[in-house]
């Protein structure tokens, strides 16, 4: 027996939609199954445009994506679309088309997906979730640990951009930090408005750290407050900028400024995650500012805020190292006050305390501004002049005990106080190289010869 | 400010070709959303002759550097405008004839209004200054629609990574794509596809189109779903002194599916 081979049903009724269209996308033959599917009639479908059969999501990638790269590459396979019914409703497809002869004729297989379509889109929606949360889990991860290895504000400044520039995709982006002054810092990245905004403009990001949230200024904000960033922003062609405050316990610490080129949909997960950043940014830069408290704590004397006696080793050491190397003199100015202790024997330490304190600033007044002062112990004072030979650190340390001479405030009369001072002058071109502690001990023992020769003066020894 | 990078770095960047007569007047033919310089391959051939012909791809398209996409320059289209600036530049083209499809058209726009001392002519094939429909202007799309294209762009996600694949290199009907690789030039990174999709049809640049000073031509597809004729007809009465010419072509790839035509309107346009 021979099978003879119903190509026509084959073709009228295959499990499968077909059609032929032309080049312009004008359907031009379709089989039984397409029209049923789609429940029209064959005098309505034939003639009509493919593209008019999809959805407006479709429709878009239909004639954006798909058309053009039929064309070039003469066939697509596979490709997800949602056609609409007559009755309107979805039918999800696969399509696979080829381009035929030389008209450039399209054949099109179409298969119902719906059921996977369906699969594909739950499948789908979990992923973006997942990705969502992957993005913002991969950047808190990595700006938490450069935070963390952070040593500097510069540092912690660097990793915030780096974070922000991943996770907002902003145009460009500035992290700025509160000076002493309240003046803003640009500490990392760009500030593209800079020089548009007057003094006396309102600031968004003062407004942000006020009201403890980020404030969004847009160049579509008509009659906001923001009149001179709105400008400065449409000068610079951005469509806004997002202003985020680092605070930390309630205290403003800078911000992170987004600027975006193009309007945003600023989302809930956008913002928690710029809640998270800058929290985390904020809590870093704190921890770095008590380091470094800690640091000066530790080599500094609490009461005066000089360099303690630690520190001044170091700058010794330092100062000689410096002094061989461009064979310029050194004077180390050593002085012990006279008269002190009786004022804290008979006045009691907190008079004592005030007295150093005064001292300690007369000292800093006396000294060039280069100079380094520190409490040696007790009532000792040191001064490290660098660059001084002898005549230069007389006139420092006449100057000083002049200073210290002066009467003192708070003090009842009777009590004064003055200095016997040494110098200890070190040419590196005439002597060997001391260490620190043999120059501070000359400088110790040419005090002792002003203290033996009356206090209230000067002496010097030579290395 | 911006600095301008070395010009090999620009024309590797952009994948920058150069075809046709080096002594005619320049030509910048720049493609839209979806694929790359190739849509232009059957136009390209009637300017040969008489004109310098520049062809390139856009950061994140074809043959470009895509290790130059930086998310933050092309979030906006003011990013690639400065790329197509680059490139005059680079090639220190004057008086060009910038061509322009779909999104390119508005990139074309932002480079004239930031320096419109290289541009001779804006040639704008289906533009649309806003594809979705904002208060009395018509751009024909829903923020809905967008959201359904890029959902649409994820469902093709693994169809996308396909047609990187070399696929395409043993097709024996049809060896010159083969050989051009047009496959490969129209394959894009997914995410990058996404971002662009995203950046294209969400920008809103219908302020500038006032800011134009190049003389422009408009250039109308019939039966246009993406840019339709309501769209050409605003950009006509937003840019000052431009005129529209409509096609005969149909639908949104008139440099595709009607490549004589549109050369031959293109040079009948041209002073």
């Amino acid at each position: 027996m021979t099978l003879v081979a119903p190509f026509e049903d084959l073709y009228r009724l295959a499990p499968c939609g077909l059609i032929v269209s032309t080049a312009d996308g004008v359907i031009a033959e379709a089989n039984d199954t397409i029209i049923a599917w789609l429940g029209t009639d064959r005098e309505s479908f034939v003639g009509s445009k493919l593209a008019d059969r999809l959805d407006p999501g479709s429709r878009l990638f239909y004639e954006t994506r798909h058309a053009p790269v039929l064309a070039l590459q003469g066939e697509v396979r596979e490709v997800s679309l949602t056609m609409v019914r007559a009755d309107g409703s979805s039918l999800a497809v696969l399509l696979n088309s080829t381009v035929r002869g030389d008209a450039g004729d399209v054949h099109t297989a179409i298969f119902d997906a719906s059921e996977r379509a369906e699969y594909e889109r739950e499948l789908l929606g979990a992923r973006r979730i997942a990705e969502a949360s992957e993005i913002r889990v991969r950047v808190l991860q990595a700006s938490s640990s450069a935070f963390v290895s952070s040593t500097t504000e510069e540092q912690i400044c660097g990793a915030l951009l780096a974070s922000a520039t991943e996770a907002f995709s902003a145009t460009a982006t500035g992290v700025f930090l509160l000076d002493e002054e309240g003046e803003y810092i640009l500490m990392a990245g760009a500030h593209p408005l800079d020089g548009l905004l007057p003094r006396s403009a309102p600031r968004a990001s003062d407004a942000a750290l006020i009201e403890e949230k980020t404030i969004t200024v847009s160049v579509r904000d008509g009659d906001g407050p923001y009149t001179a960033l709105v400008n400065g922003l449409r000068q610079r062609r951005l469509d806004s900028v997002s202003v985020i405050p680092l605070l930390r316990a309630g205290q403003p610490i800078g911000v992170l400024a987004c600027f975006f080129a193009r309007a945003q949909d600023f989302d809930s997960q956008f913002a928690d995650l710029q809640a998270a950043l800058s929290r985390q940014a904020a809590q870093a830069i704190v921890r770095v500012r008590l380091q470094r408290e800690l640091e000066r704590l530790a080599l500094h004397d609490q009461l005066t805020g000089l360099a303690n006696r630690k520190l001044l080793l170091e700058t010794v050491e330092v100062a000689i190292e410096r002094s061989v190397l461009t064979g310029r003199p050194l004077s180390v100015v050593f002085l012990d006050l006279d008269g002190f202790k009786g004022i804290n024997d008979q006045l009691g330490h907190a008079v004592g305390d005030a007295v150093l304190e005064q001292v300690a600033a007369r000292i800093r007044n006396g000294v060039r501004g280069e100079d380094a002062v520190g409490r040696y112990g007790g009532d000792e004072f040191v001064a490290v002049c660098e660059d001084a030979d002898r005549e230069a650190a007389a006139s420092i340390a006449d100057r000083i005990r002049e200073l210290v001479a002066a009467p003192l405030d708070g003090i009842p009369p009777g009590y004064s106080v003055t200095a016997s001072v040494g110098v200890a002058v070190y040419s590196p071109t005439e002597g060997p190289q001391p260490s620190n502690d043999e120059l501070l001990s000359l400088a110790d023992s040419a005090m002792y010869l002003a203290k033996s020769a009356g206090k209230d003066r000067v002496s010097f020894l030579a290395r | 400010m911006p600095t301008t990078p070395a010009v090999t770095d620009v024309l590797a960047r952009n994948n920058v070709r150069e075809l046709g007569n080096p002594a005619g007047r320049p030509v910048v033919f720049a493609h839209g959303f979806g694929c790359s310089q190739e849509v232009w391959r059957t136009v390209v051939p009637h300017f040969a002759d008489d004109y310098r012909v520049i062809l390139f791809d856009h950061v994140g398209a074809g043959g470009s550097d895509l290790s130059a996409y930086d998310r933050g320059k092309y979030d906006s289209l003011h990013g690639y405008a400065d790329d197509i600036l680059d490139i005059l530049e680079s090639l220190d083209l004057h008086d060009a004839v910038f061509v322009g499809h779909s999104v390119s058209t508005m990139m074309g726009v932002l480079a004239s209004v930031t320096d419109p001392s290289r541009f001779g002519r804006l040639v704008l094939v289906g533009p649309s200054p806003r594809y979705v429909d904002d208060g009395d202007y018509f751009g024909g799309f829903s923020q809905a629609d967008i959201d359904a294209l890029l959902d649409s762009l994820d469902a093709n996600y693994l169809g996308w990574s396909a047609t990187m694949a070399p696929i395409i290199a043993g097709n024996p009907d049809r060896p010159e794509v083969g050989e051009e690789l047009t496959g490969l030039f129209c394959a894009t990174d997914p995410a990058i596809g996404r971002h662009f999709a995203r950046v294209t049809f969400l920008s809103d640049n219908r302020a500038d189109l006032p800011l134009v000073t190049v003389p422009t031509v408009v250039l109308q597809c019939s039966d246009d779903v993406i840019a339709p004729t309501a769209v050409g007809e605003y950009v006509r009465a937003s840019i000052p002194g431009s005129t529209l010419v409509h096609l005969a072509a149909t639908g949104h790839l008139p440099n595709l599916s009607s490549p004589d035509e549109l050369a031959a309107v293109i040079l009948a346009n041209l002073p």
